[in-house]
C-alpha cells in the first residue's frame, strides 16, 4: 500500500512544471517518505499528503506563466521544455473523441447497411452482442390511397 | 507631490507560518513542517506541495534563502533556508498588521452595547 501511495506521489509529482520538479520534486518526496513512516499520522496523513499534491500542481499549472527568463547577450535564452497537464488532457480528449466517432460511425453502418455486418448466432454469442434495432420503434408510415380513390373522394 | 505610502499585502497563513518558523534558525523543508505544527500545537499541518508552492514564492520576492553549505552539518545534502533581512522585515510587518487587527477587534468588541439596553 506504501509503494502504491508513493508511485502516485511521484506521478504527481511527474506532472509539476519542470522548474519546479527539478528544483524540489526529491525533497517533496523524502518528505513524504518522512510523513509517511511517521507513525503517529500515518491514517489520515497518505490522503491528505496527496491531496496537497495535486493542489500544488493545480498551483503550479494555473499560475501565469511570467517567468524570468536568463538571457546572456539576448542569445542565450532558457526554454522551458516541461509538458503541462492542459496538453495531456486535451491530447486524452481528442482520441477519446475519435474514438467515440468510430464507434459511431460503426453503430451507423452496421444499422444501415446490414448485409455487411450480420454476423451468425454463434458468433453473437461468443461476443455477448445484441442486435440493436432502432427501426422497429418507429411509426410506420401510412399506406398511400391510389389516385382512383382520391378521385372518388373529389367528385363526392 | 504626494508621498506615496507603499504597504505590503497580507501574508497567507502557510507563508507566515513558514517565515515565522524560520526566524529563529535555518531549517531544511522537513524541519520547517515539524516547526509549524510545534508552534501551532498541531493545530495547523502543511504538507511538501503547500510548502514548496509557498517557499518557491517567498525565494521569489528574496524573503528566504538557500543557507550556505559551510552552515550545515556535514554529509548533510539537504538545502537549509535561511530568512533574509527583506523577510524579517517583511514578517515584522504582517504582525504589525495583525497585532492591529486584535488590537481593533478587542477594542470594538468592548464598545460592542446589547442592543434594547
Amino acid at each position: 500500500m506504501r509503494s502504491f501511495l508513493r508511485l502516485a506521489y511521484r506521478a504527481i509529482l511527474q506532472l509539476h512544471p519542470y522548474a519546479f520538479r527539478a528544483e524540489f520534486s526529491e525533497e517533496m518526496l523524502w518528505i513524504f517518505d518522512q510523513q509517511l513512516r511517521d507513525k503517529k499520522s500515518r491514517d489520515s496523513t497518505s490522503a491528505h499528503l496527496l491531496f496537497d499534491g495535486v493542489r500544488s500542481l493545480v498551483t503550479q499549472h494555473a499560475k501565469p506563466r511570467i517567468q524570468h527568463t536568463e538571457t546572456v547577450n539576448r542569445y542565450y535564452c532558457e526554454i522551458d521544455s516541461s509538458l503541462p497537464a492542459f496538453r495531456f488532457t486535451q491530447a486524452g480528449m481528442i482520441v477519446l473523441s475519435c474514438l467515440c466517432c468510430l464507434f459511431s460511425i460503426g453503430l451507423f453502418v452496421s444499422m444501415m447497411i446490414p448485409k455487411l455486418t450480420v454476423l451468425d448466432a454463434a458468433r453473437q454469442k461468443d461476443w455477448l452482442l445484441t442486435r440493436v434495432k432502432i427501426f422497429s420503434s418507429l411509426p410506420t408510415p401510412a399506406p398511400q390511397r391510389s389516385t382512383a380513390n382520391l378521385r372518388a373522394g373529389v367528385n363526392r | 507631490m504626494k508621498k506615496e505610502h507603499k504597504t505590503p499585502p497580507p501574508l497567507s497563513s502557510a507563508a507566515l507560518y513558514i517565515l515565522l518558523a524560520l526566524a529563529n534558525e535555518d531549517l531544511h523543508g522537513y524541519g520547517i513542517i515539524q516547526e509549524i505544527s510545534r508552534q501551532s500545537e498541531g493545530g495547523y499541518r502543511i504538507g511538501p506541495g503547500t510548502l514548496y508552492d509557498n517557499l518557491k514564492k517567498l525565494v521569489d520576492q528574496k524573503f528566504v534563502v538557500d543557507a550556505p553549505r559551510s552552515s550545515r552539518t556535514q554529509g548533510d545534502d539537504r538545502r537549509f533556508y535561511r530568512l533574509t533581512a527583506t523577510g524579517k522585515a517583511a514578517l515584522s510587518s504582517e504582525v504589525d498588521r495583525l497585532q492591529s487587527i486584535v488590537l481593533e477587534a478587542q477594542l470594538r468588541l468592548r464598545e460592542r452595547k446589547p442592543r434594547n439596553a
